[in-house]
């Protein structure tokens, strides 16, 4: 194990091209675009490795502040390499965005090279896209965290989301894992404008919560939200009036697939129909980041192959998708990165192939052992 | 943006607006068809069954009016709890709108609710009054509507002839700032009800009685002020003679305009107690 | 269906297997279009970038080559193919004797029995 390196995204196997953000399959010209994507990887490893060094700045403060809970001292699992690093120099919490610069690629990944300026901004590999106002904006990380704190007002002390400081690139299926209360949904509602920070930021593109942002966030609460008075379809034309880049017909194909019809009144539907419906219409939008709240959880099996496949179909390298749920062993799978939080704060922000082959386990069997009761 | 919420408030509000609707045309189609009923030729048993019924209609219909306002205000407020403070709020408050566009759209479909809903009923109203008008009309042959409208024009022109010197004010002018008041006071009771219903939400646990106790709480506070606006008149009424060429209007004006004034206050407050509350306050179950 | 996957070991490391295993058996022929990632992805119900990466893998070993207009192409070198095929079969057969060895088998009852299987 490589001590100097924090867990997340520089794996020992040093295999010069094992980048998960090739993103040249996802153009029109394949293999041409390799070039570009190279940088993209470049960058988004840059985003990372600021992550990992953030996490190690989390954990400082984690471990510093033991009156928050008793249980803080125990959250570091002996095995959690990222946890362990006396000798992490001090960062401050406010983190800049991801430079492109040598410094901050580690390991095998520098042998793709330094990303050249002008082609650093275009993070999911589109060479189309047009730089100057274009290629300032798009070099904003997707999601950024700055120092987040909330306390509730009935809750004396406790912070439900205690300092938490997190940069979430495009592109990524990442997996918000923890235990009930762990702050996942306070956090989940902030980034959404549904709760005002207690002190901290929230930045969306570089944004604060706002109609802006609103635009280009999907949200599927833990709730039915519908309105139950109204028809499937009449809820597909209320999603389209609002959301830009709702598509109806997405949605209608998948309704058709699940077998909902369209003509159905809301409150005649089962709990497990609505949750159906309403990850539908959260689906059928193209959206910059989905963050999902237990999508999974309330629906059959069957159901639930055909939502993951939803969602790796749904894929596209410049969004994100942040599902929060327990069925970890169900979405192994299919993420890319997983969030453990704890008593409000990061615990650990790594990759589900770092979890494995570094601990041999699944992230399933490594949650259940960090979070033993 | 607003427009778009303006026509789903709409289609929120129509059905449940559509019943009240019922509810009132059916109170007026009673009273109308009792008053039909009503025959003075008939023999003594007979007339007075049929004066009776008119009496109930007439109570029904009342009722059906207090009904129907309160029912309008009950279904304004109850869809803007549902879908502001409920589990819809989620869907509500990740619309891609300001709460500002929220809260107007919502304001605007309610004003134009109460509107219509005092429109229905001045309809009702006048129909009422000319099938009674008709109707009897019909029992005194050689007397035609015309004659009688003006026959009461010349009263109602006598009576307000000299209005303005009593009254103090035109009666034009006095209708017009009738409107004006009767209007504000309807957006301001919207808008308090509204911010009752929100600062509800800041107990956590009690959500609905908090707002019922906020509501008693503002009223107690427009109770205070009414005191202190109705100062005025009553220093002036102590402390005038009789014969001083004290009108009505000029009594009551000074209270009138400062209570406009403490209503509208309030309403702007209330506007922006929403407000913080759907941004800075929201805490959503 | 989705591909069944051991949930201890790496996601991308047994997607290369799998697919080194269709290349060798010519599921995937020399020469020939590999699926896309997405399709594949979607298929053994994996994320794309872990597909990605297995391709990456693949393609760093040669096995897989990326051209320019056509995506990604099975390697026509059918020599790398045969001694991927040899080194499957290798560690088959070692894995296959060091457990007929722990259940106590010597060498020649193990090919004994080898040859009354197969004839």
């Amino acid at each position: 194990m490589n001590e100097n390196n924090s867990m997340a995204y520089t794996p020992n196997d040093s295999m010069p091209s094992d980048s998960p953000q090739n993103y040249s399959v996802y153009t029109q010209d394949g293999a041409a675009q390799a070039n570009a994507a190279q940088t993209d990887m470049a960058q988004n490893n840059a985003a990372q490795t600021d992550t990992a060094q953030n996490n190690t700045a989390q954990t400082d403060l984690v471990q510093n502040n033991a009156t928050q809970t008793d249980t803080a001292q125990d959250n570091a699992p002996d095995h959690a390499v990222s946890l362990q690093k006396p000798d992490t120099p001090d960062r401050p919490a406010q983190d800049t965005y991801p430079q492109n610069t040598p410094d901050h690629e580690q390991g095998s990944r520098a042998q793709n090279g330094t990303a050249p300026n002008d082609q650093v901004c275009t993070p999911n590999g589109n060479i189309q896209s047009s730089p100057g106002a274009d290629a300032v904006y798009s070099n904003l990380p997707l999601l950024q965290l700055n120092d987040l704190c909330k306390r509730y007002p009935g809750m004396g002390t406790y912070m439900s989301v205690f300092h938490m400081n997190l940069i979430i690139p495009r592109g990524r299926i990442i997996g918000l894992l923890g235990p009930n209360g762990c702050g996942k949904t306070t956090l989940i509602k902030m980034i959404n404008g549904l709760l005002t920070p207690t002190s901290g930021t929230v930045l969306i593109n570089g944004m604060e919560p706002c109609p802006a942002t609103k635009k280009i966030i999907s949200y599927l609460p833990e709730r039915t939200y519908l309105d139950n008075s109204m028809k499937v379809s009449q809820m597909v034309s209320y999603f389209a009036d609002f959301y830009e880049d709702f598509s109806p017909e997405k949605a209608y194909a998948m309704l058709g697939a699940l077998g909902i019809s369209s003509d159905a009144r809301l409150k005649t539907l089962s709990k497990g129909t609505k949750e159906k419906v309403q990850l539908i219409l959260v689906m059928s939008r193209q959206a910059d980041l989905y963050i999902l709240d237990e999508p999974i959880a309330g629906v059959d099996p069957a159901a639930r192959d055909y939502i993951l496949r939803t969602i790796i179909t749904n894929y596209n390298p410049n969004s994100t998708i942040i599902l929060s749920t327990h069925l970890i062993s169900d979405i192994e799978n299919v993420l890319d990165d997983v969030i453990f939080m704890k008593n409000g704060s990061l615990m650990l922000y790594t990759s589900v192939d770092s979890i494995r082959s570094q601990m041999g386990k699944s992230v399933d069997t490594y949650f259940r052992e960090v979070y033993a009761c | 943006m607003l427009g778009k919420l303006l026509k789903y408030e709409w289609r929120g509000l129509r059905f449940p607006f559509l019943i009240l609707l019922i509810v009132l045309a059916s109170t007026t189609l009673l009273t109308c068809g009792v008053i039909l009923t009503i025959n003075p030729m008939y023999d003594e048993s007979l007339a007075w069954y049929s004066v009776m019924a008119l009496m109930l209609s007439i109570f029904l219909y009342y009722f059906g009016i207090i009904g129907c306002t309160i029912g309008t205000s009950l279904i304004v407020v109850i869809r803007f709890y549902k879908t502001c403070y409920t589990d819809q709020g989620y869907l509500t408050h990740t619309l891609p709108v300001t709460a500002g566009q929220l809260l107007n759209a919502k304001l605007i479909a309610a004003v134009a609710a109460d509107i219509l809903m005092v429109l229905s009923i001045a309809l009702s109203l006048f129909l009422i009054v000319q099938v009674g008008l008709h109707h009897f009309l019909s029992f005194a042959p050689g007397y035609t509507y015309e004659e009688m409208m003006r026959e009461l024009s010349q009263e109602f022109s006598y009576v307000f002839g000299d209005f303005e010197e009593s009254f103090g004010i035109s009666f034009g002018l006095f209708i017009v700032y009738m409107v004006v008041y009767s209007v504000i006071a309807m957006i301001a009771n919207i808008v308090t009800i509204f911010g009752c219903v929100s600062l509800g939400q800041l107990f956590t646990k009690h959500r609905i009685i908090g707002a019922i106790i906020a509501y008693f709480g503002v009223q107690f506070i427009l109770q205070i002020a009414g005191y202190f606006t109705s100062l005025p008149m009553y220093t002036k009424m102590l402390i005038t003679n009789y014969d001083s060429d004290l009108t009505f209007f000029g009594l009551m004006s000074p209270t009138l305009n400062l209570t406009l004034l403490a209503v509208t206050v309030l309403a702007v407050a209330m506007y922006f107690i929403n407000l913080h509350m759907m941004t800075k306050r929201l805490n959503l179950e | 269906m989705a591909w069944q996957m051991n949930s201890e070991r790496p996601i991308y490391s047994q997607l290369y297997d799998k697919i080194l295993v269709r290349i060798v058996c010519g599921i995937y022929k020399a020469g020939n279009r590999l699926p896309s990632v997405r399709d594949l992805a979607a298929e053994a119900n994996v994320n794309p970038n872990t597909m990605q990466r297995a391709f990456a893998e693949l393609e760093h070993s040669g096995l897989i080559v990326t051209q320019r207009n056509s995506g990604r192409v099975v390697t026509e070198d059918r020599t790398k193919i045969e001694s991927a095929r040899h080194q499957l079969a290798l560690t088959q057969v070692n894995s296959f004797i060091a457990n007929m060895r722990e259940l106590g088998y010597s060498d020649q009852e193990i090919m004994d029995l080898i040859q009354s299987i197969v004839g």
